[in-house]
């Protein structure tokens, strides 16, 4: 029975006004929660990007690194590669805990209601999570050579920036030259 | 690595591990700590709250 059905007038306001007070301070919660996870990517990608510049610039890495095939973009990978990784992390890790502290409230309730809407609910859930994980395995490839051809792309267009003057001279925008209106670098 | 060479596996957990072991033992553990024990604190008062909700409507 509710409020409402009771025609209890004092009832109906005082849960109205309880769901207005959770409501708000579940705001504050929330916005609290945000900053903190802002500050936390911050941190982590501040704390991740020195340890590797100090790892570059340490013994002339960068040289060598120049010199290999094996890594390319370095200065990609300091700076995108970190960010992306440290971002993604630290939101995969808060949506697992969020996920499993959701699950661990409300598994109970689901169950007083009906114990085969929780089973469903869960069936449900990990046929769902298969799904991601199948159709979004081909995604992890594609994501990385989403990055490797920007990181290209901003090369080839620093590399312009740079030469502008022989670039302009020798007439290398397209064509013959390194490819700078697609990114593609021939040299 | 390639675009084709991306493999979830064991060495993806292990790395994710590491990854996470190397920040909560660096100097700058005590802030990071102390920004995860905030963001689990956040995190069961949300879903408290809700649960509380939830258990409260008739």
């Amino acid at each position: 029975m509710t409020a409402i059905a009771q025609r209890d007038m004092a009832g109906f306001f005082r849960l109205v006004t309880l769901y207005v007070a959770v409501f708000g301070a579940t705001t504050v919660v929330a916005v609290f929660y945000r900053f903190c996870e802002e500050r936390m990517g911050l941190l982590w990608r501040s704390w991740l990007t020195r340890r590797v510049v100090e790892r570059y610039l340490d013994q002339r890495t960068y040289l060598r690194l120049k010199d290999s095939a094996q890594i390319d973009n370095p200065d990609q990978r300091i700076t995108e590669d970190i960010r992306a990784f440290t971002t993604t992390t630290l939101s995969f890790m808060l949506v697992f805990l969020n996920s499993t502290l959701a699950a661990l409230s409300f598994a109970g309730v689901l169950w007083t209601i009906s114990p085969l809407l929780f089973f469903v609910a869960v069936g449900y859930a990990g046929l769902g999570t298969l799904m991601t994980v199948l159709l979004g395995r081909p995604l992890v490839g594609l994501n990385y050579a989403q990055s490797s051809r920007e990181a290209d792309f901003r090369a080839t267009l620093v590399h312009l920036g740079e030469n502008a003057e022989s670039v302009a001279l020798s007439r290398q925008e397209g064509g013959s030259g390194r490819g700078y209106c697609t990114g593609s670098t021939s040299s | 690595m390639d675009a084709q060479s991306a493999p979830l596996n064991r060495q993806t957990v292990r790395l994710f591990v590491q990854a996470v072991k190397h920040l909560l033992t660096s100097e700058v553990r005590r802030r990071a700590i102390g920004l995860l024990l905030l963001l689990l604190l956040f995190a069961l008062a949300v879903n408290g709250s809700q649960r509380r909700w939830q258990l409260r409507r008739p």
